[in-house]
């Protein structure tokens, strides 16, 4: 563990302002890692659940979840992630408009980590990122399958 | 639907008269039985007279006969007390026969000529003189007279006998028609009863299922509407919620982008700084003005709009949770929810130097406490927000029950309220007077939707300068049915 | 209108059951022939009393046989074949 794999950070958000915004903030709270950007949830699930791609090569993974996407509801990837066996361990952020606590307490319940409002005040927003950053130098991110 | 309800009213008139027929027809057999009775004892006693008139007729024979044997004078002398024996006793037998007979004019009509025949032995014999004989009538043969009368009275006795036999067996005949025809009636009764009762029976079952039917049809009339109704409301509120939600992804996007943008304009601001020092020829006239005044007050402009906008969001977020939010029902004790609420509103109370005047006795209700907290609280709210300026606002809130509902008034002192605008404050974003007290226009709205959710109304009594008056109904007693959907 | 009819055949039947007297207060004499046997007897014209019967019959058998005979009645139940018994009141 002395030398950790780099964290790939894996963001599924449709609105790519919303995508900008984030990784801005992200690289303004000095986190370097690379981050692969998903627009859809089909995409995304492909990518990481595509048996081709080499997980070990892959490395670990971060996942800044949208729950708003076109083609299927943030809370159906959610339930796909935790599910699987290989991928269930993974750190999954979701963020999104919605601040309904239903909603918040079902992404609690299919066990996501972290959940951010995306707030439209924006310094709070930003703040929100930055508390990300904190959190992902202070998870212990498992190896992938592990 | 109708409902013919009069038919089971006549059918139990009928039913009454078929009761009473059956009692006339047992009345009928027990009048009968006592009829024949009653023969039957006089048949019998009839038998029991005849019988004795028969030994009264016996002993006169025999008490004459005797007596004629007295035919020798020392016969008279010597067997005097056997003599008066059969003089007495045949007076008696006589004065029983016109007692037995007294009903009969044939029997009584014997009876002088039986003195006669009595008193013709007796002056045979010589137990009587010339003189005691006196002027009775002279009968030839009395013995053989003797004989054919007390034939004849027997044979009249025997008469009568037969036809009181006749007689009866004509008042037996009587009572076996009567016995039929009350049997027959009691049976006609009881077919009757049956038939009626069971076409009662089948009406009530038929009246019975038509109201089933009736009512179910109206239940489900009203299932559909209310189904229709809730259905309509769900969408809304979906449609709501979406549309919030929705509104709220570019939003974020606009305000990112500003504060980037803001971020960009202070590197400038910072950049013209810096050149102003170092090259201040190389810059165009007019650039510090666009770079320090209409580039941050476009962006100051963006941002308060886009502030504004998240607020109305949120607006419209919380109005439709509200709609989708499930009542729970529950009593409270409105003292104790209008002190909880009061307390709540201690500090904005104090700091605007409001007296709030719980009234006592409020009723109990039966309803959500949420809501009805909601409700009270923000309209007392409103009472301290706007009050007239210069005066510290007094706020009285009384409770008292009208019928099926609770009524709360709750009266200020504030600046009134135009009564054009009555209606539209209860508008979502639209506000009354002037715009000075911070507010999006959201409560008073709020409060109505959960005022019709409980299936209350409220109004406004108001004068501008000198205070409103909410009057808030709600029902004592809340159940699913009678809220609006609102 | 069925339980009117039944109700009335009744009352008829149960009437028909009791003892048809006849006029109570008038008196009849009533006049017999030949007591030795129980011939028809002769009935008289209605009385108002019992004097007034006796006194008219009394006159009337004044000059007839021994073994004729007579009785003044009231409330006589006129009886088949020629009977009569059964009377309120019987004098001679």
């Amino acid at each position: 563990m002395s030398n950790p794999l780099p964290v790939t950070i894996i963001m599924i958000e449709d609105d790519l302002g919303h995508a900008r915004l984030i990784e801005k903030n992200i690289r303004r709270a000095g986190i370097s890692n690379h981050i692969t950007h998903f627009d859809n949830g089909t995409a995304a699930l492909e990518f990481l659940f595509n048996p081709t791609q080499d997980p070990a090569r892959r490395g670990p993974v971060l996942i800044l979840l949208d729950l708003n996407l076109p083609d299927m509801s943030g809370t159906a990837v959610l339930a796909r992630i935790k599910e699987a066996p290989e991928l269930h361990r993974t750190p999954v952020v979701v963020l999104t408009t919605t601040d309904d606590r239903v909603e918040i307490q079902r992404c609690y319940d299919l066990g996501c980590n972290v959940y951010i409002t995306k707030p439209v005040n924006y310094e709070s927003f930003a703040e929100a990122i930055r508390q990300l950053g904190l959190f992902l130098s202070v998870i212990q991110i498992p190896e992938s399958g592990g | 639907m109708v409902l013919d309800l009069r038919a089971p009213i006549a059918l139990r008139g009928k039913w009454i008269g078929m009761i009473l027929l059956g009692f006339v027809a047992l009345a009928g057999i027990v009048g009968s039985a006592a009829i024949l009775m009653t023969m039957n004892q006089r048949q019998m006693d009839g038998v029991a007279h005849a019988y004795q008139v028969e030994r009264q007729v016996s002993a006169m024979r025999v008490s004459l006969l005797r007596i004629d044997s007295f035919r020798r004078k020392k016969d008279i002398e010597r067997r005097a007390d056997e003599l008066k024996t059969y003089r007495t006793r045949l007076d008696s037998a006589i004065a029983s026969f016109r007692t037995l007979t007294s009903d009969n004019p044939r029997q009584q009509a014997r009876v002088p000529l039986l003195e006669a025949l009595q008193a013709q032995v007796l002056l045979d014999v010589g137990a009587i003189t010339k003189e005691e004989f006196g002027e009775s009538i002279r009968v030839e043969d009395p013995l053989g007279m003797l004989d054919v009368l007390t034939k004849a009275m027997q044979d009249e006795e025997l008469r009568l006998q037969r036809f009181r036999n006749a007689e009866m067996r004509r008042i037996q005949y009587g009572f076996y028609v009567v016995l039929g025809a009350a049997g027959l009636l009691l049976i006609v009764v009881g077919l009757l009863t049956f038939v009626s009762l069971r076409r009662f029976t089948r009406d009530l079952v038929n009246s019975r299922q038509a109201l089933r039917d009736a009512n179910a049809g109206l239940e489900l009339a009203v299932q559909e509407r209310t189904a229709d109704l809730k259905r309509a409301n769900g969408e809304l509120q979906r449609f709501a919620y979406i549309v919030s939600h929705d509104l709220r992804s570019p939003l974020v996007n606009v305000m990112g982008f500003t504060s980037e943008l803001e971020i960009a304009a202070k590197r400038l601001g910072e950049m013209l700084e810096e050149a102003r020092k170092t090259r201040p020829e190389t810059l165009f006239p007019g650039t510090d003005e666009l770079i320090e005044q209409d580039l941050p007050e476009a962006i100051h402009f963006i941002r308060t709009s886009t502030q504004k906008m998240d607020r109305l969001i949120n607006a419209i977020l919380q109005l439709s949770r509200q709609g989708s939010r499930a009542l729970m029902p529950a009593w409270l004790d409105m003292n104790r929810l209008l002190a909880d609420v009061v307390e709540t509103l201690k500090v904005r109370a104090e700091q605007a130097g409001a007296q709030i005047i719980i009234a006592p006795n409020q009723p109990e209700i039966y309803g959500d406490r949420v809501a009805i907290e909601q409700i009270l609280s923000n309209l007392i709210e409103n009472a301290i927000k706007y009050n007239q300026p210069g005066r510290p606002p007094i706020i009285e809130v009384t409770g008292r029950r009208i019928g099926t509902h609770a009524e709360f008034r709750v009266t200020d002192n504030g600046r009134g309220i135009d009564p054009g605008d009555f209606e539209r404050v209860f508008d979502l974003f639209r506000r009354s007077g002037a715009q000075d007290r911070p507010g999006e226009g959201i409560g008073l709205a709020h409060v109505r939707a959960v005022v019709y959710r409980l299936g209350g109304s409220i109004l406004i009594e108001s004068e501008l300068g000198v205070g409103s008056t909410f009057i808030l109904s709600i029902p004592l007693h809340y159940s699913e049915e009678q809220s609006q959907v609102s | 209108m069925l339980a009117a009819g039944f109700l009335l055949g009744a009352c008829f039947l149960l009437g028909g059951c009791l003892d048809s007297r006849g006029q109570d207060d008038v008196w009849y004499g009533y006049y017999y022939d030949d007591l030795r046997d129980n011939a028809e007897g002769a009935i008289s014209r209605p009385y108002k009393t019992a004097q007034e019967c006796r006194i008219a019959m009394q006159d009337y058998t004044m000059e007839a046989k021994v073994t004729s005979g007579f009785a003044c009645a009231r409330g006589c139940a006129s009886a088949r074949d020629g009977a009569i018994a059964n009377c309120r009141e019987v004098v001679r």
